[in-house]
């Protein structure tokens, strides 16, 4: 009997399918990575880390990616459910799936590599392989023309404090989209030899020296803007904090790699007046 | 008369609370298909969603409200002491900082179970560690002092929330927002087995909750009038604390934190029936279940596609109307005041 009506279920979602693709898309950078394949009116709902494009502020949102509901997505009626390792609680996942939610699991790796499997993974997702190979080559194009960027002979050095409010500060150390990003543009990353993000101390700022620091502007805004910034415990002392070099921009562009990384890091490479 | 009448209406209200349960939710469905579904003869969609997502959250909710209301008559009754709740006796704090232990590092033989488990299993050691502690502290010659489990338990409270601080401290962005998640509690991960566990785990607390109703009410004039009137002290204690430690862990580790229900059902039913424990325990499970079963319909309902964390609605709609009684009784209370 279930047999027959899993069967029967999976008909029903297949003949949905050819009809309205309804996506349900989680994660800021996949949901960018849908529209950047021209699939942004199928999706019906994202999470709260879904900013960009503008237009996908009207969707409803299913909240925060790791702590989901199953009955909120499935009244949703998706007949794609796009996410990554982030997506959660686990119970949640399992539920889904017993409920028979397409789900596709897309890489998030903080690598050059990554976000190129991501473009595959999403592309092939959406039934669409010959625009993932067109976005693909978009992408290493524009990469590739950064190279002159790494030939920097002294590198500046790049400290990223991530904040959610005043207590909570974070650096990025190696393996974080930062620190790729970093790396394309021909700066160095002030804190060096430790593994994704941990916690700020006056003194480890002190002696990492930045010349720059970067932030993203919800973090900024977090603790009271760039005078806060410039307060915090151990930056004063730094080159960054003596010349008062601060750089914003949005959560999504410091914090994932993708279709627009490139802009970001040739605006970047110009306002940080590094050479290249 | 007037008791019996509110434990119908508990009763009934319990009732009404479950069936609603199953039938609201992000996904609209009709009285009928909630019944079809019930008995398995829906479409697969709904049977799935009542039998897999719905009852067992709903019996997780109605379970754990009422362990945690009738655990809050009990320890306020053995500790003497109207604000004793089972958090005060470090079970929670003990439990938040295992699970915050699991979330942030990877202790590898917790990674060996299914992620389900995972949490409640470091959670649960977590909250019998601390309780263990705090009545190892106040044993000495071989009695249980009362106002010692109660400065043990601050004590371990302290300790246990330093060393979620700690971790917190330490927490990535994700993890962080994991701890505070589970630190509001929910019922929205019940699985079938987990309330198989918890109801086991309860068993020794609801013989309590049906037997110690006499007990208790000894134990409310005195240790020594309580020693006088036949009741064994000491072992009364230690079973009572047990049966609490048992229960009220095992439903935390599953929940997460869900507070004040512990302290607002005993109270708000002294209100309206009177302190005699022999019905005071079983109406304080009846309504624990019903406070945490709406609480948990309104988290589910009022936000959707969203959920609300259930710690967050208990408090919501207990406190207010707590603080009215609590207005009421003391104005009621002037008038009477001969000075």
């Amino acid at each position: 009997m279930r047999i027959v009506f899993a069967s029967f279920l999976f008909a029903m979602s297949a003949t949905a399918f050819a009809e309205t693709p309804r996506i349900i898309s989680l994660g800021g950078g996949i949901t960018e990575l849908v529209c950047a394949l021209d699939a942004c009116d199928k999706i019906v709902a994202v999470d709260t880390s879904s900013t960009f494009p503008e237009s996908l502020k009207a969707l409803p949102k299913v909240g925060y990616a790791r702590n989901l509901s199953v009955e909120g997505i499935v009244a949703l009626k998706p007949t794609m459910l796009l996410l990554d390792a982030d997506a959660g609680p686990p119970h949640v996942i399992q539920k889904l799936e017993a409920l028979k939610i397409p789900i596709t699991k897309v890489n998030s790796g903080s690598k050059l590599e990554d976000a190129r499997v991501r473009i595959k993974e999403v592309a092939a997702a959406l039934g669409t392989p010959d625009k993932g190979e067109k976005l693909l080559k978009e992408f290493d194009t524009k990469i590739a023309k950064l190279s002159s960027y790494q030939n920097e002979k002294v590198k500046k050095r790049v400290l990223f404090i991530y904040a959610r409010g005043g207590k909570h500060l974070m650096v990025a150390g190696d393996n974080t989209a930062v620190s790729t990003l970093l790396t394309l543009m021909g700066a160095q990353n002030a804190i060096q030899g430790i593994d994704g993000f941990k916690p700020l101390t006056a003194e480890a700022v002190a002696a990492a020296k930045p010349d720059v620091i970067l932030m993203t502007q919800s973090g900024a805004e977090s603790i009271g803007g760039r005078d806060a910034v410039f307060a915090l415990p151990g930056i004063k002392i730094t080159p960054a904090g003596a010349n008062k070099k601060l750089f914003l921009d949005s959560d999504l562009e410091l914090l994932t790699i993708g279709p627009r990384t490139a802009d970001v890091i040739e605006a970047m490479h110009t306002e940080l007046g590094l050479k290249g | 008369m007037k008791r019996q009448g509110i434990a119908i209406l508990g009763l009934v209200l319990g009732v009404l609370c479950i069936a609603y349960s199953l039938r609201l939710g992000a996904i609209p469905l009709t009285w009928a298909q909630t019944f079809d579904g019930v008995w398995g003869k829906a479409d697969e969609q709904t049977n799935i969603i009542i039998h897999e997502l719905r009852l067992p959250r709903a019996l997780m909710a109605a379970l754990s409200g009422g362990v945690l209301a009738a655990s809050g008559v009990i320890a306020q009754a053995i500790l003497r002491n109207p604000m004793a709740a089972p958090s005060l006796i470090g079970i929670s704090a003990g439990a938040g900082f295992a699970a915050a232990l699991a979330i942030v590092l990877p202790i590898p033989f917790l990674m060996l179970l299914p992620s389900i488990w995972m949490l409640p299993f470091a959670a649960f050691l977590g909250s019998a560690l601390s309780a263990g502690l705090v009545f190892s502290l106040a044993r000495g010659s071989g009695r249980t002092d009362t106002g010692m489990i109660l400065l043990a338990g601050l004590a371990i409270n302290s300790l246990a929330g330093a060393g979620t601080g700690l971790l917190t401290f330490v927490a990535d962005d994700p993890q962080l927002r994991n701890i505070s998640f589970w630190n509001l509690g929910s019922v929205a991960g019940a699985e079938w087995s987990q309330i198989g566990v918890l109801l086991l785990f309860s068993l020794p607390l609801i013989v309590s909750v049906l037997n110690s109703g006499a007990t208790l009410n000894a134990w409310m004039l005195g240790e020594e009038e309580a020693q006088l009137l036949g009741v064994s002290v000491e072992r009364q204690k230690r079973l009572q604390m047990i049966a609490i430690a048992l229960a009220v862990g095992a439903s935390v580790s599953f929940t997460g934190v869900i507070g004040f229900i512990g302290l607002i059902v005993p109270h708000l039913l002294r209100f309206l029936i009177g302190p005699d424990h022999r019905s005071l325990l079983l109406q304080s499970f009846i309504w624990g279940a019903v406070l945490l079963l709406v609480s948990d319909l309104i988290a589910r309902v009022i936000v959707v596609p969203l959920e609300l964390p259930i710690g967050i609605v208990t408090a919501l709609i207990g406190a207010p109307y707590f603080i009215f009684l609590l207005r009421q009784q003391y104005q009621r209370s002037r008038v009477y005041d001969p000075a």
